[in-house]
């Protein structure tokens, strides 16, 4: 049984809470901070990682990134302005992957 | 599909006992992916209760910063955020689920035994609401993240299961048949031929014995 870190990135508003509760934050800032956010999270020991959806958006490769590994567990949450349907998305997407056919969502889209 | 065996006794034996072992292991692997859609279907429904929880509590808590960032200063609402006493952690363990390694998370919350990481002068109400409700949900958050980690693990190992299954129902399998048939022909024409040869030969015997 190990201990892991808590990361949350997105944009500033939505992950200054976060903040207080002893999570590492990744503000969003320009493009440019991707590629730092990705090492970082590959540096640290995290056993979570929070996107914003805004996050996810912008900096796609952080979804994939982990995919394959059983830790970090990257989940999207909504931002700010409440829920896209990203998450969604991508739950949709795996299963359709793994069922072969969306069998789940097609009634409620 | 072409067939490269010397159609020999031998060979017959050797391909009905690959075709009894890969009747076997389809029937293996078939199960595996029936067990693995299962809980995978379990999970995918758990986690779609899941998210729409952790999306309405959300939902209420990120607005609720908002609102304590209208009453203070941006300077003051870092300043009092910015210093965590919490020592919030996650607690991995590992679970197996059809040969499967998922993660298990737990949130760990430090020795502070409250989560306000700041005095209470120069902060609102309104903030102290905000952490609160925040420190409510992440438990589920956390849970949340585990779940769609599994199944996003379950759905990798589905694929390549099915892929598998599909591969000996319609590759090997008929491939194997096939050749069983083959070489049963075969050995059936050789013995026809044999027989008939046997025959003329007793006949041009006998027609010199007349």
């Amino acid at each position: 049984m190990s201990m892991y870190k808590i990361a949350v990135v997105g944009e500033e508003e939505a992950v200054l809470g976060f903040r207080s509760l002893g999570a590492d934050i990744f503000a969003l800032g320009g493009p440019e901070q991707g590629e730092k956010i990705l090492a970082a999270l590959k540096r640290g020991k995290y056993g979570v990682v929070f996107l914003t959806e805004q996050a996810a958006e912008a900096l796609p490769e952080l979804v994939k990134a982990f995919e394959d590994q059983p830790l970090p567990a990257v989940a999207i949450i909504p931002g700010i302005e409440g829920s896209l349907g990203l998450a969604r998305m991508r739950m949709k997407k795996i299963v359709e992957k793994a069922v072969g056919a969306d069998i789940l969502f097609q009634e409620r889209g | 599909m072409e067939i490269r065996v010397s159609a020999t006794r031998m060979q017959l034996l050797a391909t009905r006992k690959r075709l009894a072992m890969a009747e076997r292991g389809h029937k293996l692997m078939k199960d595996k992916l029936d067990e693995l859609m299962k809980q995978f279907l379990e999970l995918v429904k758990a986690e779609r209760k899941l998210r729409e929880e952790v999306e309405a509590a959300l939902g209420r808590a990120l607005p609720a910063f908002l609102q304590a960032r209208a009453t203070m200063s941006r300077a003051e609402m870092e300043g009092a955020l910015m210093v965590s006493r919490a020592q919030s952690k996650i607690e991995a363990a590992s679970r197996n689920i059809m040969n499967v390694k998922v993660p298990e998370l737990s949130w760990v919350i430090g020795e502070a035994q409250d989560v306000y990481p700041y005095g209470f002068s120069g902060t609102s109400a309104a903030l102290d609401d905000a952490v609160e409700g925040l420190t409510k949900v992440v438990p589920k958050l956390v849970k949340l993240a585990e779940v769609e980690k599994t199944i996003e693990l379950l759905a990798d190992e589905l694929e390549k299961t099915r892929r598998r299954v599909n591969a000996l129902e319609y590759v090997v399998i008929p491939n194997l048949e096939e050749t069983i048939k083959y070489i049963v022909m075969k050995l059936d024409e050789m013995e026809r031929g044999n027989l008939t040869r046997l025959m003329k030969v007793k006949d041009i015997v006998r027609k010199k014995r007349a």
